[in-house]
């Protein structure tokens, strides 16, 4: 949950990987308008620079663009965070999201994918809300 | 940049829609759509004697998540549950329900119930503050989120009396039997964690196991796993 336990807010740490900077200008203007949340995102615009990141620290959730260079797509990229044994939430963010292939994002690790025409304080009130609250708790309190 | 809300872009949302986070992105669009504020879907199955309305709630577009739904009280939540339950079709109330009050501040309220082809039933609540609606915009709303509530009774696999466990929830199951925690299975299947307990918590539900040890009980009884 993003409460705290003395009422502070626990900052969402969110690692964004795109290859445009100018998503970043647009992410930060949008989460400025998300007031449940505090949310801290850091920016690299390479598949590799972000797996150095996930080296020196922890994440509460990934961003990731669907393209990459020299990546294909997010079949490639996600595994490979993966790899990297990172078991936070993963986002697939695209311009585009209706092509086929975009159905088995869950196969590759995925956790939820969005247009990038969405990503508004509503869609990012949600994720964080949905994907940083504790949900392994119910059902084995019940033992 | 505008998000297209015409018929066919829902449509194909829906059509393509998997988990509930696609669900979530499908019910937005068609609260956009048509002017709501915000809206939360409950599933009125598998309710414990004292219920807890977080664990009912499949979606929700409040401040701070269906998670705070933890904070209701018991009497709220039965009462709620009792309103729900009683529900035969939509239905215009002059405003939220007593427990929802806290997360939807309007003065008007739609519920919606849907029931699947195994006789559960979900129920979505719309929050709504628009001064007037027609008719024919309560109609259409309440065709479209009907649609919306089917499609999301299947991906949840409550169209079906034998419950249908999709491969993930049984690699989760045997992974949960080998005495593995859901980080460790994360890191064996490349999944997140979060992931990972959706897919224990979509099987309990689907066994009716009230934790860990009764559902790997359960799935070795019925011979999910073995």
């Amino acid at each position: 949950m993003a409460g705290g336990v003395d009422g502070q807010q626990k900052v969402i740490d969110v690692l964004l990987i795109d290859d445009d900077p100018t998503e970043f200008e647009i992410i930060q203007y949008k989460l400025k308008k998300v007031d449940s949340h505090d949310v801290a995102v850091d920016f690299v615009s390479t598949l590799d620079a972000g797996l150095e990141k996930l080296a020196e620290r922890s994440y509460d959730m990934i961003l990731i663009d669907n393209m990459l260079p020299p990546h294909n797509d997010f079949r490639q990229t996600v595994p490979l965070i993966r790899k990297a044994r990172y078991i936070g939430p993963i986002g697939i963010i695209s311009s585009d999201i209706s092509s086929n292939y975009f159905q088995s994002f869950g196969e590759f690790g995925a956790d939820f994918r969005m247009s990038k025409q969405e990503v508004d304080a509503r869609s990012l009130r949600y994720i964080f809300n949905e994907f940083t609250r504790d949900n392994s708790l119910p059902f084995d309190e019940d033992i | 940049m505008t998000l297209d809300l015409t018929d066919e872009s829902i449509e194909a949302e829906l059509n393509r829609a998997i988990n509930r986070t696609d669900f979530f992105r499908v019910f937005r669009m068609l609260a956009d759509r048509y002017g709501f504020l915000s809206f939360a879907v409950f599933e009125l199955t598998g309710v414990k004697v004292e219920p807890r309305l977080d664990r009912i709630c499949l979606l929700a577009d409040f401040p701070r998540g269906r998670g705070s739904l933890a904070a209701v009280g018991s009497e709220e939540s039965q009462a709620l549950l009792g309103q729900l339950a009683g529900l035969r079709r939509p239905a215009i109330v002059p405003e939220p329900p007593e427990a929802l009050k806290p997360y939807m501040s309007s003065h008007r309220a739609i519920l919606i119930p849907m029931t699947a082809p195994t006789g559960e039933r979900l129920v979505l609540v719309l929050s709504d503050e628009k001064e007037a609606r027609t008719e024919a915009d309560v109609a259409g709303a309440v065709f479209d989120f009907l649609q919306a509530l089917q499609k999301l009774a299947v991906a949840e696999g409550l169209d079906a009396d034998a419950p249908r466990f999709r491969r993930r929830e049984i690699e989760v199951v045997e992974w949960t039997a080998e005495g593995k925690n859901s980080s460790e299975i994360a890191l064996i299947l490349g999944l997140s964690e979060y992931t990972v307990n959706e897919y224990i918590s979509s099987a309990m539900r689907k066994l009716d196991a009230l934790n860990r040890i009764h559902l790997v009980t359960k799935a070795i009884r019925v011979g999910i796993i073995s």
